[in-house]
Formats: structure tokens, sequence, C-alpha cells
């Protein structure tokens, strides 16, 4: 079984032998009377294709067409080497007509999130494996919903039995939003992984309470542990599938304007 | 959302959808048809079956009703193959009447056993699921459920093709039920392949229709001929010689079987059989199993004379030990002459064994008998010894059985209990530190190798069938040079069972003779052997170990080898294994799952959990299926072809008996809907009818397992857990 290290090495050689062809060759047509640009569009035509096969290869998981992720690789590669012929084709200049800019804004929104995807797709999963629970992301709203009764179940009890209003004032002031809802933090991305202020605050307030309610607290405390845990889940799992949202409308947008350009390219541009 | 007209005027005019069933009883689909009550009570008074107390057996499984419905009487033509060497087997035989013969290794080629394939979508009808999968979950055709009436129906009857010289090259039923539809062509989809270059892909296809079984060309290019002349569609009558390309094909109606050469009915030895009754049931017999086709020797003399064989007469039992311990056949059997069989499914196998002191004995003394030989000739250790000095070791061995054969009971009853705890139950095999009484070799289940660490046991290895433990304590002691006890100590997991072949037989038959070449030859061939089986994990370039070696893992892998070895995950043979650090949950696996099962997807992305290693709560296809040991009707068994276990969803009484058996969770009860979406529900009860539900490995879709192809980033595998070096590759790379 070949390591992901040495399928990286052998991937990014061939990656690299096959940029030194195009460049060579993009250097041979641009000394010669052709415009290097007709062959550069074209070329960046055909990369854009083949990248866009790889999402009707994953509806076609039936079909033994080669394992997903070997067209992934094929994908990552090609898409990289789409960027280089995209600097090539362009000259590191800006457009000059509307369509083009359409045009160059979809490539570039198109490339900038396929490698944000690929980005997070490789760091984000291990922040996921370190969490306590494996949750399925649509499932999230429930297990929210859970907490949320479970906590409130708590501070009622906490007041009943301990007949001390101060669990349930605190988690009207300060939890009662958390556990509203699954949430979207930004900080779950972060470096360090992300517990709660409440969670804190919790074990600070654990000092005023008097034994019996203490349990309560603890208890409490771990929930908004859980419920970070879940909002953790709910970020990450939603940014590794909404970033998708951004590539594929984009890569249809870029499709239908990379022909309309050729389609002007050829009538227009004297090709 | 809101229906359409068109859609309500659709469902207005087709026939109702089914949606109530009769309830499913264990006997409500007994093993086969024919088994009247004159064919009852005459096996009955057979062996073994006439010595059997039917005191023993409690209503409502009595002895009566065992053979009434878990056994069905079966005519082989000569040459016909009953069973193939690595086949798995759900049924054992005992020979009413006639010859058969068991062929001995090394067996026959595998091209002579015509091994059918899995029946397969091709590329067309994978790719239709995505718009002809039905909309609601777990839909099915329930009229499936319902009997029909049998009138309807057209005889059950056999297509037989020939070679040029008429002979028999192999044999096709239609059954009695008619819903069914034979596709006959070169194409590896058919149900019947031709091997002939003049046929066309897809040739033609043989359907039930009012008045009989009709054969109608599918636009072939060289035509299909009935009686010589070419049709379009041909209602078949029996002696029909059907030419398709250079292939004849004879069509064999029910009341015509006499009329064949090949299947004339020879009775053999009257003298052992009631003649009139073997008569009647010849007569009788048009129903010959669920497996509807056949393979036949072609040249019986050659292979004879080309191969050992050994021959079983009237009144031997064959195939038990396959039947009962879930593994695959190790001979192949064919029918010397035209023979009958009584065929007995495992269930009623395994409740005879249950209920019956001397079938039980007698099943173990045939194992004796017949496999304890081929096992240790199967031996690298053995395998360079005479034929006597092998039967001589044979009589000498001890046959030990540890565990309990359901043990998925006890498992999950102290599934919460603390390992140390699980472990001091587990039955001890050796003990480190004793004296080497024996050499052991693994026959089946699993045993955990450990050492003592501190105050606990450390599980150093896990090893499986074909094993062996304890050569270099035998050697050292022999050998004079080094610890002569037991290094580890041995357990069961779950069950095993052990032949011990005592120290004194090594001693005086084995180490004098072996040489350090042989040795070396012999650690080599015991690698390759053991490789599907057990796990060891060697530094590069050592010499494998005919013991089992401790485990060379890092710490983090000591860990996840307790961890597979307390959850039995080692029984797995294609675990659903998912890399978390890799997994962006994007559930493609699902979703690829889904699309082959008609949108229901048969495995949950969730399961237990290693640090970073998910087991997913998916099928593991076990090695040793103790889900399979409480079906009541078989529906649940292993595919002949690799020994996926599949479920028959027409057979599935919904009894929950495989779900609650399994002790990984991974088969799913769900409740039947009809085309139209509504519930089905038992016309008794009420109740909602249940199916069981589970991975099938994708057995019917071209490419195997889709949701290991359909994962982007390299993070689910289908694993083999008995090939631990494998895992941790995977889990390493």
């Amino acid at each position: 079984m070949m390591r992901f290290a040495k399928r990286r090495q052998a991937n990014l050689t061939t990656w690299a032998i096959v940029v030194l062809i195009a460049g060579v060759l993009f250097a041979a047509v641009s000394a010669g009377l052709t415009r290097a640009s007709f062959w550069t569009g074209w070329l960046l035509m055909a990369a854009v294709v083949l990248l866009s096969l790889y999402s009707q290869r994953k509806r076609l998981s039936m079909l033994p067409i080669g394992r997903a992720a070997v067209w992934l690789q094929l994908h990552a590669y090609t898409g990289a080497f789409a960027i280089v012929v995209f600097v090539a084709h362009t000259g590191l200049s800006l457009p000059d007509a509307p369509l083009e800019w359409l045009l160059w804004l979809s490539f570039v929104g198109t490339a900038g999130s396929g490698l944000a995807g690929l980005y997070w797709s490789r760091t984000l999963p291990p922040r996921l494996a370190n969490a306590d629970e494996e949750l399925i992301f649509e499932r999230i709203p429930l297990f929210a919903a859970r907490l949320r009764q479970r906590a409130e179940q708590l501070v009622v009890d906490a007041a009943a039995q301990t007949d001390s209003p101060l669990l349930g004032e605190h988690y009207r002031t300060h939890l009662a939003e958390l556990f509203m809802a699954p949430q979207w933090r930004w900080r779950h991305l972060g470096p360090t992984h992300y517990v709660t202020r409440q969670h804190d605050r919790l074990i600070a307030l654990e000092r005023y309470l008097a034994d019996d309610e203490k349990p309560f607290a603890r208890e409490l405390a771990g929930l908004c542990r859980q419920k970070s845990d879940l909002d953790m889940h709910f970020t990450v799992q939603g940014l590794l599938k909404a970033w998708l949202f951004v590539h594929v409308p984009l890569t249809a947008a870029m499709l239908l304007l990379a022909v309309l350009h050729l389609v002007a390219a050829h009538a227009f541009g004297g090709a | 959302m809101a229906e359409s007209i068109l859609t309500k005027d659709l469902r207005a005019s087709g026939p109702a959808p089914v949606s109530s069933i009769p309830p499913p009883q264990r006997w409500s689909q007994p093993f086969g048809e024919g088994m009247g009550e004159r064919d009852v009570q005459r096996v009955l008074t057979m062996e073994p079956f006439v010595s059997m107390d039917p005191a023993r057996f409690r209503a409502p499984i009595t002895l009566e009703g065992i053979v009434r419905n878990d056994t069905r009487l079966r005519r082989v033509a000569r040459g016909e193959i009953i069973v193939r060497a690595g086949d798995y087997g759900n049924s054992a035989f005992l020979i009413v009447q006639g010859r058969v013969r068991v062929i001995l290794p090394p067996g026959l080629p595998e091209e002579s056993l015509g091994r059918a394939r899995p029946k397969q979508k091709n590329w067309l009808q994978a790719v239709a699921q995505l718009w002809k999968n039905p909309p609601h979950p777990e839909a099915r055709d329930a009229s499936r459920y319902v009997s029909e009436p049998e009138t309807k129906a057209p005889s059950p009857a056999r297509l037989i093709v020939q070679d040029a010289q008429g002979r028999p090259l192999n044999e096709h039923l239609l059954p009695a039920g008619g819903d069914d539809e034979v596709r006959i062509g070169r194409g590896a989809d058919n149900d019947l392949i031709l091997d002939d270059s003049t046929a066309s892909s897809s040739h033609a296809r043989i359907h039930a229709t009012e008045l009989g079984w009709e054969i109608v060309d599918l636009g072939s290019s060289n035509g299909t001929f009935v009686g010589g002349d070419r049709v379009e569609r041909h209602v078949l009558g029996g002696g029909d010689d059907i030419k398709i390309g250079r292939s004849r094909i004879r069509f064999v109606g029910e009341g015509d079987l006499d009329q064949t050469s090949m299947l004339s009915t020879r009775i053999l030895n009257p003298e052992t059989i009631d003649e009139q009754w073997s008569n009647t049931v010849v007569e009788n017999l048009t129903h010959v199993g669920a497996d509807t086709s056949h393979t036949f020797v072609q040249d019986i003399p050659a292979v004879l004379d080309h191969t050992q064989s050994a021959v079983l007469q009237t009144g031997t039992v064959f195939g038990e030990i396959a039947a009962l311990g879930r593994t695959q056949r190790t001979a192949t059997v064919f029918a010397e002459d035209d023979s009958i069989l009584l065929e007995i499914r495992w269930q009623g196998l395994r409740d005879l064994r249950k209920r019956d002191n001397a079938f039980r004995k007698h099943v173990e003394d045939l194992y004796r008998a017949n496999s304890l030989i081929t096992h240790l000739r199967a031996t690298p250790l053995f395998s360079h010894l005479s034929d006597d000095v092998i039967d001589e070791i044979g009589q000498q061995t001890l046959f030990e059985s540890f565990g309990e054969f359901d043990w998925h009971t006890s498992y999950q009853r102290l599934a919460d209990q603390p390992e140390a705890q699980r472990l001091k139950i587990e039955p001890e095999i050796v003990r480190a530190g004793d004296y080497p009484d024996g050499l052991l070799l693994v026959r089946s289940g699993f045993a955990r190798v450990t050492r003592p660490l501190h105050k606990g046991q450390q599980t150093v290895n896990y090893i499986g069938r074909g094993a062996v433990f304890g050569l270099d304590e035998l050697l050292a002691g022999w050998n004079g040079s080094g610890q002569s006890t037991y290094r580890h100590s041995l357990r069961a997991v779950g069950y095993a069972d052990v032949l011990r072949v005592p120290t004194s037989v090594i001693e005086t038959h084995v180490l004098p003779n072996l040489t350090d070449a042989q040795l070396k030859h012999i650690r080599r061939m015991q690698a390759e052997t053991l490789k599907d089986s057990l796990a060891t994990h060697q530094p590069r370039g050592e010499a494998a170990s005919v013991e089992p070696l401790e485990v060379r893992t890092t710490g983090d892998d000591d860990a996840l080898v307790e961890t597979l070895v307390d959850r039995h995950l080692i029984n797995g043979r294609a675990a659903m294994l998912i890399n978390l650090d890799r997994c962006v949950r994007c559930d493609a696996c699902t979703d690829a799952c889904a699309v082959g099962h008609q949108n229901n997807p048969r495995f949950n992305r969730h399961g237990h959990r290693h640090d970073s290693l998910m087991i997913a709560n998916a099928c593991m296809h076990c090695a040793d299926p103790v889900c399979m040991i409480g079906c009541p009707t078989g529906a649940i068994h292993r595919s002949s072809e690799q020994g996926q276990v599949v479920i028959n969803d027409d057979t599935c009484i919904g009894c929950a008996t495989c779900a609650n058996s399994c002790p990984y969770d991974n088969i799913r009860m769900v409740e039947v809907r009809n085309e139209r979406g509504d519930f089905v529900q038992n016309s008794a009860t009420g109740a909602p009818v249940m199916k069981a539900t589970k991975c099938d490995l994708c057995i019917d879709q071209p490419g195997g397992p889709a949701c290991q192809r359909a994962c982007p980033h390299d993070a689910l595998e289908r694993v083999d857990m008995r090939d631990l070096p494998n895992l941790l590759d995977w889990l390493h790379r």
C-alpha cells in the first residue's frame, strides 16, 4: 500500500514535469508568430473540462471507473496546473471587458475556493476526530435540543431541590442563548480548541455555591462542554460542506463564461 | 408535496400494491417442495433418523417437522457436482440412493468446477438506478411475499446445454414458480452463459406465460432456432431442441424427464431402499434447490484416473462440517451415478445436533474420520510426511473445543464488563510457563495470544484457522537449546476448535526428520498459509515463524490490538474502517451505498471508535457469522462464491434473531413498504412487516463495494481484520 507521502512525491514530480513541458512549449510558441494565448486558452479550457468531470464521477459511484480518491488527486493536480496555465494565459494582467472580468473572477473564485477546500479537507478532520463524540451533521439540531432540555431540567431541579435561584439566574443570564440552537463559531476553526466562556464561568461560580448546588453546577458545566463540542462539529462540518456551495456553482458559471469567451475570442479576436 | 393529478390517475389505474401479507413463520417457506407424507415417513425409517428419539424434540420443532420442512429430496444426475471445494455450505447431504465420489486434495482444477458468478447488474442497469430507485424508503414489490396460485404458473422445466454428441455440459432449472426469466447469451450478465462466439451477447430469453415457457429472440445476429426453424417467439414443448449459434440446448418439461438419457432414473442398490417409494420420489422430484445452475464433471473416467478420490456409499452424510461451522467446503463431491440425496439445511442440522447426542457424536466422529487427515495434510509441518505417518498422527491427535459455539450470547452479556474481567472468562487453552504437552493447530475460531505483564495479561497477537502454536517450544525442548515451556498463553476468543498433537508424536514422527532447510521451508509455507487467517507482524527480512510472534507495533497500536480482540472485531473479513483524521464527513460513502440499494443506505457512518479509527456499523461479513446461528428459515446465508453474508429478502420472516445475535449491531430491522409507499402489514396481526437489512458488499453491483470506491479522501476501506499488518499499514499510510 503506497504511503501518502510517497504518493504526494510521485504526483508532485509528475506535475512538475508536465508544467515544465508546457512551459517549454509555451516559450516555443511565444517565440514564433502564433499567438500563445490561443494555445493556452484551449489548454485551459481542456483542463477546466477535465476538472468538471470529477463531480460527474462522484454521481456515478455505482460504476467501477476508478476510486474517487484517485479522481480527486487528478482533480487537485489538474487544478494546480490550470492555475499555472491561467497565469500564462492572462499574463497577470487584468481583463479589459465585462465578460472577461466575469470569467476572470469566476476562475479566481473557483481556484481560491478549491484551494481553501483542499486545505480545510486536510486540516479540519483531525479536529473532529479529537472530539469526544462523533456526530452526524444532520442530527446536530436534535442533539442540541436534547442538551437544551437536559440543561433546563437540571436548572429546574436545582431550584426545586436546593431552594436557591442562583443557578437559574445564571442560566437565564449567561447560558440560555448558548443552549438555544447549534451555533456557528469561527473560533472553532482557530488553532486551539475553543472551550466556552460559559463553562469557565460555571467553574468559577462553584466557589460561591452551597454544597448541594455544586453537583448541579458541575453537570451543567459538563453540558456546556458538550454543547461546545456540538457547536464545533456544527461549525467544522458545516464549513467542510459549505465551501462546495461556492466552488461548484462558480465552476458551472466559469464553464459557461469560458464557452462564451471562446466564441468571442474566435469571432472577434482574430485567432 | 401536493399530489399531482397525473400521479393520482396513475395510481388509480394499476393493480393495487399488496399491503397486507399473512404472518411469516419458521416453516412458512419449507426447504423444498415435494416432501410428501410418504417421503417424510420413509426418511424417518432411515439412519440416522430412525435411531433418534422423537421425544427429545419438543413442539413445535419436532423431528418430523424438521424432516418435512428442513430437508428436501434431490436427484443428481451422473457427473453432477454436488458441492464444490471453496463454496460456502449451508446444508449437508445424506445419500439415499446411488453412489457419489469425493475428490481428495489437490482436487479438480478451478476451471472445471463451473463456479457460478453472482448475478450482477450491467453498467446500464447500474446507472439506471439513479432514476429508477423508488422514492419511498424500504419500498418493495410486496406481491413477491404472497404465493401465487400454482395453476397459473407453468410447469417446471430444465434447459440442458449439450455438446455436439448430445452429452450434457450444463443445466439450468426453470422453477415451478414461473416468475423467473432466464436470459441466454454470451455476455457475463446472462443467467445461462454460452461459451460460443457465434451467439450474441444477449441472445434470447425464456419467460413464463399462461401457455407455458416461451422463448423470445432478443434481436440476435445469428437467430434462434427451435426444432430447426428460426423463431422470434415460440412456446416451448417438452423435448424441443433449441439452437443458438453453435450451441444446442434441450428443453425438458416436467413430464419429459425420463426421456433424456442424462436424467434417466436408474435405481441402484434396490435392496437398500423401498423401490416403489424411490420410484415415486423420482417421479415427484422436480425441484432441485435454490441453486438452479448445475455443473457436470465432463469425463468421469479421466477424472478418476487423474485425481485421488473416495467413494461415499448410501447412508453416508457429508457436508455437515461446512454447514455447521459456517465455513468453506473443503472438497468437491460429484455423483458417480444417478443418485438421490436428502439435503438437510443447516437449521435442521443444528436442531438435530442439539437434540440428539448420538447425532452430535456422529458428526464429531465424521470429522475425525473425514476432515482431520485433510487438515493435517494441509499443515505445512506435516505435508512432507507419508500417508501412514499422517494416519498415525491422526489417531493420536486430540480434538478439543473451547468456549461456546454460539458465543455471541455471552459476549453480549459481558459487553459492559471490564476487559480484565472478560479476559478471565475466556477459556484458557494453554498457560504460559506450562510444559508443552503438544503442538496446537487451530481448526476454527480465534485465539488470543497473551503474555504476563505486571498484574495482567497483554495481548500480543491473535490467531485463527490454520495457525500453529508451540512449535518453537517443542523444538527448544527437543534440542535442549532454550526455554521448553510455553512462552505465551493462548485463550479462546468466543470459541476455538483446536487439534492437539501430543509432544511424543511430534518428537517421534516429525522432529527427528526435520532438517534446518525443511524447517525454513515450512516457516515460509506457514507464513503463506496463514496470510489469510493469521495476523503476524514481523520485521523485514526475518523468516516467518510457525508459532505466532509478538506483534511489533507502536505503543498506540498495542491498545488497538487489545480493542480488536476484546470486541471480537478480529472476526471481520470486510470491516468498514474509517480514518477519522481524513474523513471530511461528506457522506459520499453513504450516498453511494444508497444508490445501489434502492435509496436505502445499508450501513451507519457511526460505530466503535479507537483513537482516530472508526469501525463503522456495517456488516463485516465475519469469518464466523454468528448472526446465521438462529435464523429459522436460512434467509441469512453465505453466498457460495466469495462467502459474503447476505439476506434473502423473500424468505426473511422479520424475526430479528440475526439482528439480536449480531454482536456488532450491524443488522437493522426495517418496516417494509409497497411501491406506493404504504406500510405492508401482517394480515393476521395488523403489525408492520419487518425485514432484516444489512450491507451486502454490493454483491449485485459491478465493481464491488461502492462505499470505499466513493470515498474521495482515502478515508474508508473494507479491511480483513485477520490481516493485522495490512490493517496497520493502511492506518499508518
